[in-house]
């Protein structure tokens, strides 16, 4: 064999991938759920296209030629900027979904090992799997490029921020793609997988930024100018945001930091987190082919095994071999159903420390037995930790800074915690029937006389137990804020009616969607999707629509959508009822109306559209009310079609 | 116990099920064979009230399974070709759990779980937790589940699938007990030789068809097999084989392995013949048995080996 012909053996393409990559691609194109995809992100791509061409269609139609010559240029901008944004967050989330079974499919599958006999590499592995889903994101990148390219036509839109945008995104998309890659070596779920790359993301783009700010205000504004832009090369959504400044002024960023630049922190960020996976997979996959299943869980549940399993019988108290001839009279059927007088079971005695009695509900107590923290690994634990240590750092120093008698802070952080609330229970609440389905329990317990009602109450109750802990933080920022009397005592009680009904709203759609779905995933990512749809999208659209709409009149229907919305809802009654001015705002909102505490207390004041206390409070019983319902509706279905697609 | 009628479940464009009907009398093991996709399970699926058939009915005790799918629940003990496994319990608890589904008493919970750890040989594994079991003491555990509730009909899919040689006898020795206890048990398997031993009734299905369903004698009738007979001589066996195949009686006759295979001719049910005619000719009979068909023989004979 040749030099030239040697090293091509090492370099080529395919020594990266090795046969993975073919077989992903055949997989994927046989999977109705990517056609699907492209689908449902090329309708929505439009869409939002539409409706920004509605609200800049009412500005080009007015003024004479030239205007509308300008007018159009700068709407080129605003389409190209839109859909660039929406490219570059859609592309994001894609990424982590699609990237988050990569590896933990294969563990899943019980074939990770199986790959690790045959002389395939961990590189091979790791490189295949994100080849393929990376190959997915060109294509849905490549959907839009011919909008951002004909809409050029307009003017004004340059090359550079065609060029910067597609390759920001591409980049960031890949850095949080092969973080979900990483994260799936260690879990099994892929909604885990997805929450702790949110998680991760939230930490890098979201939570150090804002450490940053804080620190440079601290500093009286020295070494501004440095951490700016640090951030603008290893914050892509700074670099993005300084991309778009550019485009509609450009040569007006401050900062004189390259896109190539940033682009080029974030690839070389990739390929340290690839390295680190690259590595990782063969250990996790050796251990699986000796029987060993995850790096950390199995090595925990031993070591629990060995804490609980009895000391050897002795052999005067061993059974013998042939201990089934003896103990079968014990089994019939009288037998087994006669009440033993006195002798309590031998082993329940000796075991008894481990092993916990059921009361009630069988499939409550099943849910209430497991441990809120008891399968939560380590690195979560402390991705948790720094999460909230950033929160609350953020917290203490604006308190610090006195900022706290003002709403707004109050506002954001109920926002963000809420937040934090919100997103493991939309997802915790549709793995309660699928996680059954997986570990082939469900048709047990369908098999069993159990009423339908039963075991859904069982399920929700689970539900709601372990998405407690998410809302605690919540819970105590607003309860410490309103015992120091920064936030009125009714905010609390109005904050947990919304919460509540949303609790049990996500927890219907789970429980449905676990009854219409096999997999975990697939429930989990529907259950997002229905949130996001009807609390994002059907908001944004409608207010772009009634923003842009200049014959029907949109905002009966904008108002119905985005009143129960929670988000607005929690920020609404934080922003009225917190900080110490929290009586001073009369900005007008223009929905049905405005939230207590502003005065008048006792009357509806129709010209300004304000609401009494009693208004207000009935508005969000009224939600609350309205998602419980909707909530109660779906459990009912779900109890319908639980004993359908079982297998 | 249980009576199939007409019994049909398609999926799609697939019939898995079409127009079965059978019958099991209380107290009977019976053994239901048939090729991979035969639809073995879909018929246990039904059975266990998890499908929903097409059309057709099935009965349980005397039970519309469609209709009274609760109480038909609570007369049935299914163990499927899968164990489902709760990850987070132990052996004690998860038979507790399945106690309390099945509605049990509390009082009466610990002391059954207990009875059926021991029957199964499980006591030693009650403080372990559920997935950390080998397949054989899952496959252990599934039939404990299925004895917790005490049923009057045990249907199970493939029990002893993946268990020891050991672990097999004692599975069977324990379903020959459960139908001393008046158990009715409708039980498959690819280990032929198995139900052979401890079923009184087996069906062959193909294709979603019944094509056969009888006792182990009417498969001998059924394949025309008790007309096969094996004499040993005394002396090479040759020129007795070559005596016997002259007759008009016998289809054919071959030495082999120190014996002489007969087969007579359809309708010929007179064993006397050959012993008659060998002593008449002066060969010493040393042994002559009719050959039991095996029921993989007759599972081979029966089916095509094709697959839905």
């Amino acid at each position: 064999m040749s030099v030239a012909a040697s090293i091509w053996r090492h370099v080529r393409p395919a020594a990266f991938t090795g046969p993975i990559l073919d077989k992903e691609l055949r997989v994927s194109s046989r999977r109705r759920r990517m056609y699907v995809l492209r689908t449902a992100y090329l309708l929505l791509m439009l869409l939002v296209v539409a409706f920004t061409w509605m609200q800049i269609d009412r500005d080009i139609s007015r003024g004479d030629s030239i205007s509308r010559i300008e007018q159009m240029s700068r709407s080129g901008m605003i389409i190209v900027a839109v859909t660039a944004w929406f490219q570059f967050l859609a592309l994001q989330l894609v990424a982590i979904v699609l990237m988050s079974t990569a590896i933990s499919e294969e563990i899943h599958h019980g074939t990770l090992g199986t790959l690790m006999t045959t002389p395939i590499t961990g590189l091979q592995i790791v490189g295949g799997k994100l080849a393929s889903r990376l190959w997915h994101l060109v294509v849905l990148l490549a959907i839009s490029l011919p909008v951002l390219t004909l809409v050029r036509i307009f003017g004004g839109v340059s090359w550079t921020f065609v060029v910067s945008s597609t390759c920001i995104t591409l980049s960031t998309a890949l850095f949080l793609g092969s973080v979900s890659l990483y994260f799936s070596i260690f879990n099994r779920r892929s909604y885990s997988v997805v929450l702790k790359t949110i998680r991760t993301a939230v930490v890098l783009y979201a939570l150090l930024p804002a450490l940053l700010a804080m620190l440079t205000a601290r500093s009286g504004g020295r070494g501004s100018m440095t951490i700016l832009r640090i951030l603008a090369y290893i914050n892509p959504y700074f670099t993005m945001a300084l991309a778009t400044t550019d485009l509609q002024r450009p040569g007006s960023n401050p900062f004189a930091v390259s896109w190539q630049g940033s682009c080029g922190v974030v690839l070389a960020a990739t390929a340290l987190v690839l390295g680190v996976s690259v590595r990782i997979v063969r250990k996790v996959a050796l251990r699986q082919a000796t029987g060993e299943a995850g790096l950390f869980i199995r090595r925990r549940r031993r070591k629990r095994e060995d804490l609980s399993l009895p000391p050897p019988l002795p052999a005067s108290v061993a059974p013998p071999a042939g201990a089934l001839s003896m103990s079968l009279p014990a089994a019939t059927g009288e037998a087994m159903n006669a009440q033993a007088p006195a002798a309590k079971p031998r082993r329940a005695r000796r075991t008894s420390k481990g092993i916990r009695e059921i009361t009630g509900s069988p499939v409550v107590w099943r849910e209430l037995r497991q441990g809120t923290l008891r399968r939560v690994g380590v690195f979560s634990i402390l991705g948790t930790c720094v999460l909230l240590g950033g929160l609350i750092t953020m917290i203490a120093y604006t308190a610090w800074e006195g900022e706290m008698k003002f709403s707004e802070p109050h506002t954001i952080f109920v926002c963000i915690l809420g937040l934090l609330g919100l997103l493991p229970t939309i997802m915790l609440a549709a793995t309660g029937i699928t996680t059954e389905k997986e570990s082939r329990a469900w048709p047990l317990l369908l098999a069993t006389p159990m009423r339908e009602s039963k075991i859904l109450w069982g399920k929700a109750v689970g539900i709601w137990r372990r998405c407690l802990p998410a809302w605690m933080p919540l819970a105590l920022y607003v309860l410490v804020f309103t015992a120091v009397g920064l936030i009125h005592p009714i905010v609390p009680l109005c904050l947990a009616l919304t919460a509540a009904g949303v609790i049990v709203f996500l927890t219907g759609t789970g429980l449905y969607l676990g009854t219409l779905l096999r997999r975990t995933t697939a429930a989990v990512t529907a259950n997002i999707c229905v949130a996001l749809a009807l609390w994002v999208l059907l908001p944004v659209l409608l207010i772009m629509a009634q923003i842009g709409g200049k014959e029907v009149s949109w905002a009966p229907v904008t108002a119905l959508i985005t009143w129960p919305n929670p988000g607005v809802q929690a920020g609404m009654i934080t922003e009225k009822g917190s900080g110490e001015l929290r009586n001073r705002h009369t900005t007008e909102i223009g929905w049905p109306g405005r939230l207590w505490p502003n005065p008048p207390p006792n009357s509806y004041d129709r010209s300004s559209q304000k609401m009494t206390l009693a208004q207000s409070a009935a508005t969000i019983f009224t939600c609350t009310a309205g998602y419980t319902v909707l909530g109660a509706l779906l459990f009912w279905r779900a109890g319908r079609r639980m004993r359908k697609n079982i297998f | 116990m249980i009576k199939i009628t007409g019994l049909t479940k398609t999926y799609g464009r697939l019939t898995a099920l079409e127009s079965l009907d059978l019958h099991i009398a209380s107290g009977d093991i019976f053994g239901f064979i048939g090729p991979n996709g035969a639809g073995k399970t879909t018929t246990m699926r039904v059975l266990a009230t998890l499908l929903e058939p097409t059309a057709g009915q099935a009965w349980i005790d005397g039970l519309d399974v469609r209709r009274h799918g609760r109480e038909v629940r609570r007369r049935v003990g299914y163990m499927p070709d899968f164990m489902g496994v709760y990850d987070d319990l132990k052996v004690f608890e998860y038979l507790e759990f399945f106690a309390a589904a099945f509605e049990l008493p509390r009082g009466q919970r610990r002391k059954t779980v207990s009875d059926v750890l021991e029957l199964t040989d499980l006591t030693g594994k009650s403080d372990a937790l559920v997935d950390s079991l080998s397949r054989g003491m899952q496959q252990r555990l599934g039939l404990a589940r299925v004895l917790v509730h005490d049923p009057k009909v045990l249907i199970l899919d493939e029990p002893a699938s993946g268990l020891d040689p050991r672990a097999r006898i004692e599975i069977r020795e324990l379903l020959k007990e459960l139908k001393r206890m008046g158990k009715t048990i409708m039980i498959s398997s690819h280990i032929l030789s198995e139900l052979e031993e401890m079923c009184d009734h087996v069906g062959i299905i193909e294709k979603g068809r019944l094509i056969f369903a009888g006792t182990m004698d009417q498969i001998h009738e059924r394949l025309g097999l008790s007309s096969r007979l094996i004499v040993r001589v005394a002396g090479p066996p040759e020129p007795a084989a070559a005596l016997l195949a002259g007759l008009p009686q016998v289809e054919a006759a071959k030495a082999a392995e120190g014996a002489i295979r007969i087969t007579l001719r359809a309708g010929q049910k007179d064993d006397g013949l050959i012993a008659r005619t060998l002593v008449m000719a002066g060969i010493d009979v040393m042994g002559l048995a009719s050959e039991r068909i095996r029921l993989d023989d007759a599972f081979l004979s029966l089916t095509a080996g094709a697959v839905q």
